[in-house]
């Protein structure tokens, strides 16, 4: 296997280079990771090819890799991806900001939290998708339904972090700014939004999470475009190398998504701390 | 004698009327007066949104007795609870185990960690239409979905839980010469625990999503079922109906677990 070839090589580099131990205590890990990344492909191509008897053809990582090659050739993929990721943005973006402006206002105004914070809190808390087939009667099945769907994801999520991250601001940044007689709309802005952003970077995070799956699931029920609907498509024929490929497309868009915004959270949770 | 201004108790003159203070600041008759609005906005606005299929609040209401009265409604019920308890109660064995184990063995943790991380991170309800092809509409694969959802959070957190026990516990343990099971369960295991609830209460929300897209993309069955049923008929009222069902199921499942975790915080404050 060529996969073997690529850990011994990045086990060499590692050996070569790690004169500092700390260094290479962090390659070693890193070799490790890779390793068990390959051992992981291997055993999985084996089992499929050796062990595994069933009239259904299993997807490999061999088979998996060609229907990537033969999806992007055909141009379904990029047409998928193209389809999906519209819907993200046209609905995750104004959820973003709506969430946002929402949170600041109703973290900061404590009557108002009172009143309508449960209520989102509920429905954060009801399975969405069984609101899914609600949303699809009522906006439809394009791109207005699933970017609804989306929407309504983002903004409850991204808005319930906000206000817990306005709520959590440390008093005396507060006390500061009003001893220089700050008004309320520049102390949410200039005090409060930037002590909350980590918190609404987490938000965002967890939104990226269930936007995916709200998406993807919208997508089951059309089967008509986007990268559930390949999935969707292709498992009903039993293709089941070409319905996992955007599955791992999803997952890589997920696994990116949250490595970058927690590197921004602790990158923002400095400036909720004093000096 | 000074006659300074001093920050006292309003007076009469300035205060509001204490029955409105009252009214105001307490918490319930806000929280209704947000309902209430929540409630008007649906009414008049959503509903104008799409006639043919609006809900305003009020017929809602007026289809309850209706789905109280439909024979499958309390066997849904009862058929999407055990589909979630058995998914979570597997999950939660597999999660307290591997995050132990995970804490217990360098090479593991060094080797999966960051892969059980991506999993969490990963939309996996993408892979239910590749699980069912290949095990087919059974109750095992909605069981696996359910599970699949919820182990993530609750091996992380007991994972964490383990790996920040006090060092000084690890260290009277060890000149107690306490043997190694031991001090997994007593020590190791015990001092993880308000880690283990954080993560249950996460897994039991997302376990019931799992539990929501079983039944709704496997074999359509319980409360899924019911949603998809009413969807044909286009009943939106009833739809809702079974939406809030699922609403009440979780928040009431949310709360059982947060009473659980106030407990456990109060051991380990008064134990430390």
């Amino acid at each position: 296997m060529d996969g073997d070839l690529v850990v011994s090589r990045l086990v060499t580099n590692a050996i070569a280079k790690g004169r500092h131990p700390r260094r290479r205590a962090r390659l070693t890990r890193f070799a490790i990771l890779i390793a068990t990344f390959f051992a992981f492909l291997a055993l999985w191509q084996g089992y499929v090819t050796y062990v595994y008897e069933s009239p259904i053809t299993l997807p490999t990582p061999a088979s998996t890799w060609e229907a990537f090659l033969e999806l992007i050739e055909n141009g379904q993929l990029q047409e998928a991806i193209v389809e999906s990721f519209t819907v993200l943005l046209v609905g995750g973006i104004p959820g973003v900001l709506i969430g946002v402006l929402g949170g600041l206002v109703i973290g900061a105004t404590r009557p108002l939290d009172t009143a309508f914070t449960p209520y989102v809190f509920a429905f954060f808390a009801t399975p969405f998708p069984a609101l899914i087939p609600i949303f699809i009667l009522l906006f439809g099945l394009g791109v207005v339904g699933k970017g609804m769907i989306v929407f309504t994801l983002v903004v409850t999520t991204v808005l319930l972090q906000t206000v817990a991250g306005v709520k959590s601001v440390d008093a005396r940044f507060l006390e500061a700014a009003r001893s220089f007689g700050s008004s309320a709309p520049r102390m949410l802005f200039e005090v409060q939004l930037p002590a909350a952003l980590s918190f609404i970077v987490a938000g965002v995070r967890l939104s990226v999470g269930r936007a995916l799956v709200g998406v993807v699931i919208a997508e089951f029920d059309t089967a008509l475009s986007g990268l559930g609907a390949l999935i969707f498509r292709y498992s009903g024929r039993l293709r089941l190398s070409e319905a996992f490929v955007p599955a791992v497309i999803l997952a890589v868009t997920g696994i990116g998504a949250s490595v970058v915004l927690r590197r921004l959270e602790g990158r923002f949770e400095r400036w909720r701390q004093l000096g | 004698m000074s006659v300074a201004a001093q920050p006292g108790p309003p007076t009469e003159l300035t205060a509001r009327p204490s029955w409105a203070r009252g009214f105001i600041s307490n918490k319930w008759t806000l929280r209704a007066l947000g309902l209430l609005a929540i409630l008007m906005i649906w009414q008049f606005a959503l509903s104008r949104v799409n006639p043919i299929f609006s809900a305003p609040p009020t017929d809602v209401v007026r289809s309850i007795p209706e789905i109280l009265s439909d024979p499958d409604y309390f066997p849904a019920i009862l058929s999407t609870v055990r589909l979630f308890v058995t998914g979570f109660v597997i999950a939660a064995a597999f999660g307290i185990v591997l995050g132990l184990a995970l804490a217990r063995f360098r090479l593991l943790d060094i080797a999966l960690t960051p892969y059980v991380n991506a999993l969490y991170a990963s939309p996996l309800p993408a892979i239910v239409p590749i699980l069912t092809a290949i095990m087919g509409y059974r109750l095992a694969t909605k069981v696996l979905i359910v599970v699949l959802l919820a182990v993530f959070p609750i091996l992380i957190n007991v994972h964490q839980g383990a790996r920040s026990v006090d060092a000084t516990m690890l260290e009277v343990a060890r000149s107690f010469r306490v043997s190694e099971p031991r001090l997994w369960l007593d020590v190791i295991l015990p001092s993880s625990l308000p880690y283990l609830v954080v993560g249950l209460r996460l897994g039991a929300a997302r376990g019931m999503i799992g539990t929501a897209v079983a039944e709704l993309y496997t074999s359509p069955d319980g409360l899924g079922y019911m949603i998809l049923r009413y969807g044909f008929r286009f009943n939106m009222d009833a739809m809702l109906v079974v939406v809030l069902t699922f609403t009440v199921i979780s928040i009431a499942l949310s709360l059982t677990i947060g009473l659980l975790e106030r407990r456990v915080q109060r051991w380990t404050v008064t134990s430390s």
